[in-house]
């Protein structure tokens, strides 16, 4: 041992025989202390704080309520059913009766709107349902398991993925016929694809980290490690997923009665609004200006809200 | 890499056999024959009819006879017009198609690189929040918005441009700017995160503090490793741009192959509607294949197991 160490040992030793050292820290200086620490904070306080920050995120979140409100509350304060038409009332351009005017059998378009945002919105919650159910539980088995399943499991994946799905929906939706339900089938049955493939390269991270392989050794069932410990660590893609998909089952169903093939008459979803409106572009432009700016702006504010969860969720990706 | 293209072939093959399966099927759950009419045909015609597309055969025989005429590159019929077949169509109308396709992709590549590129140099200023906020808008509108919103402003009240229909190219503008503009926010986005994170490495650094101007480090030096995202979104996207002309050829007018598919959506006339799908399946799936090839062949971190 060199003479520095020793001497700077010896001080040490000197310095615990300091009685002052071990008496109890006065209790004014303790609460002094303590208020200095900051208050805990969870992920998802964390995450909020960092949304709020986020201008258009926070915009994008008021939009999305202002639409809820619109498509859920809005039919049943409205003074017109969807489907009343009003011959005295053919093609009105926008007043105060009627604040997106009428159409060519005088029924108001912004009561129709409004039911064409519930579908909409019922085909963006029926997307995320099933990318949370079944995309999560597919791939987290799936990821889980590994080896034959895993392989059998993704193989399975990797050849609906490659059928275009656009093309299917359509062929069902010929087959079955228009329809609500029948959209909501179509799209059920492809919709959990892209999120089986990202919830199980999480969970295939996930699974080596060392936290897993303590709940492992603590005894942990498969259920517990899954749900308890596996899906929720992974929930920062998914809902991001979620989010920024939800647009895109919206824009299938548009497109679909737009094409047709959506909800029949007299009930309407924005698709088919729009598509009835671009026949009237040069006489009565709102016709097709409402609902297809009502489609936008839902997509909007979910793609902003989408960003927004991304950016807060994952601060390492914020540029 | 060669088990790597050899697998994924496998996959196509599979998706393919797939999709025809799933059509045969489907196509034979339809309600009503393709030959009853409003006015119902004479029992000897029908009869010769079904001879003729081997309806009469049983089931299994009927999907052996459609493998085979699918692997020759035989579509069927159009039963609604029966002097046509679907190859007819497609052989017509697909160049319409492609001509219109090709120039949106072009635009799309070029403008989205261009904004992408910019934005990621001036990032947080003026210019970038300006553009990625258009970017997030045009991502929320559907080609079936954008299309009549531009043929209303540009054809009905300002004139500039014909309304609808085909012919020259003053016709295409409309379109093709209607196919593109989704695609090219979507390019924007990602050339400008690619960038972000290109521009941040050390041989960049390096190249900037040599002395060399910020355009020649873009092009020379960044530009390269971040379009690899950006070279492997190409295929995905012709694929996105050949199903939003469904909507923008029938709303142009344009005598494509999307309008016909609609058009026999519409009209249900279930063969064409049959073929149709399977070309486009057939064109969709070898893209997903080009995009997975060329993205093992850009980038060497990809494993092939």
């Amino acid at each position: 041992m060199s003479e520095v160490v020793k001497v700077s040992m010896d001080i040490r030793v000197e310095e615990l025989k300091d009685k002052s050292l071990w008496e109890p820290i006065p209790e004014s200086e303790k609460m002094g202390a303590e208020a200095l620490t900051a208050p805990q904070v969870t992920f998802w306080g964390d995450v909020w704080r960092r949304f709020r920050k986020n201008r258009l995120a926070v915009i994008g979140l008021v939009l999305l309520v202002i639409i809820l409100l619109f498509a859920l509350v809005g039919p049943l304060v409205s003074p017109y059913p969807y489907d009343k038409q009003d011959y005295n009332a053919i093609l009105e351009p926008p007043n105060f009766a009627h604040p997106f005017g009428t159409d060519y059998v005088g029924r108001d378009l912004f009561t129709r709107v409004m039911y064409g945002a519930r579908i909409s919105l019922a085909v963006g919650f029926l997307a995320a349902m099933v990318q949370l159910v079944i995309g999560v539980l597919y791939g987290g088995i799936s990821g889980f398991m590994g080896g034959k399943v895993d392989e059998i499991m993704m193989r399975i994946v990797d050849i609906m993925y490659a059928i275009p799905i656009l093309l299917i929906v359509i062929l069902l939706m010929v087959v079955l016929g228009p329809g609500l339900v029948n959209i909501f089938l179509a799209l059920g049955f492809f919709y959990w694809l892209g999120m089986a493939r990202i919830v199980r390269s999480q969970i295939l991270t996930l699974k080596e980290e060392e936290f897993v392989l303590a709940a492992r050794v603590l005894g942990a069932s498969t259920k517990r490690l899954l749900l308890r410990h596996l899906i929720p660590n992974a929930m920062g893609p998914v809902i991001v997923t979620v989010t920024l998909n939800i647009p895109n089952a919206i824009f299938t169903e548009a497109f679909l009665s737009y094409i047709g093939l959506g909800v029949s008459a007299p009930m309407a979803s924005l698709g088919s609004l729009a598509s009835d409106g671009v026949e009237y572009i040069r006489t009565a432009p709102w016709l097709m200006l409402f609902p297809a700016l009502t489609i936008a702006l839902i997509a909007l504010a979910f793609n902003f809200v989408g960003d927004g969860l991304r950016d807060s969720l994952d601060p390492r990706l914020r540029r | 890499m060669g088990r790597f293209i050899v697998r994924r072939l496998a996959l196509m093959v599979i998706a393919l056999w797939v999709v025809v399966t799933v059509t045969f099927f489907l196509a034979h759950m339809i309600p009503g024959g393709p030959f009853d009419r409003e006015k119902p045909v004479p029992e000897a015609i029908k009869k010769n009819l079904e001879e003729k597309y081997h309806l009469n055969e049983p089931m299994w025989k009927q999907y052996i006879l459609y493998l085979n005429d699918i692997i020759h590159g035989d579509l069927g019929p159009s039963f609604k017009y029966p002097d046509r077949t679907v190859n007819d169509i497609i052989k017509e109308s697909f160049p319409v198609s492609a001509q219109l396709g090709f120039w949106a992709v072009l635009i799309a590549t070029f403008v989205g690189i261009s904004l992408g590129s910019i934005s990621a140099l001036h990032q947080g200023g003026l210019i970038d929040s300006f553009s990625m906020f258009f970017a997030i808008l045009f991502i929320s509108l559907p080609s079936f918005v954008i299309a009549p919103i531009f043929q209303y402003i540009f054809g009905v009240k300002l004139h500039w441009l014909p309304v609808a229909n085909w012919g020259s190219w003053e016709h295409m503008i409309l379109p093709a700017l209607s196919l593109a503009l989704g695609p090219t926010a979507v390019i924007a986005r990602l050339t400008r995160a690619s960038m972000l994170e290109v521009l941040s490495n050390d041989y960049v650094k390096a190249a900037k503090a040599r002395g060399l101007s910020g355009l020649r480090v873009l092009i020379v030096y960044a530009l390269k490793n971040a379009l690899i995202p950006v070279v492997t979104y190409l295929f995905p996207l012709i694929a996105a741009i050949f199903t939003g002309s469904f909507v923008v050829e029938k709303i142009f007018n344009i005598p494509g192959l999307g309008r016909y598919y609609v058009t026999s959506i519409y009209n249900r006339d279930y063969t064409v509607i049959l073929g149709v799908t399977v070309f486009y399946a057939a064109f969709l799936i070898l893209m997903n294949l080009l995009a997975d090839i060329t993205y093992a062949l850009l980038d060497p971190r990809i494993r092939y197991e």
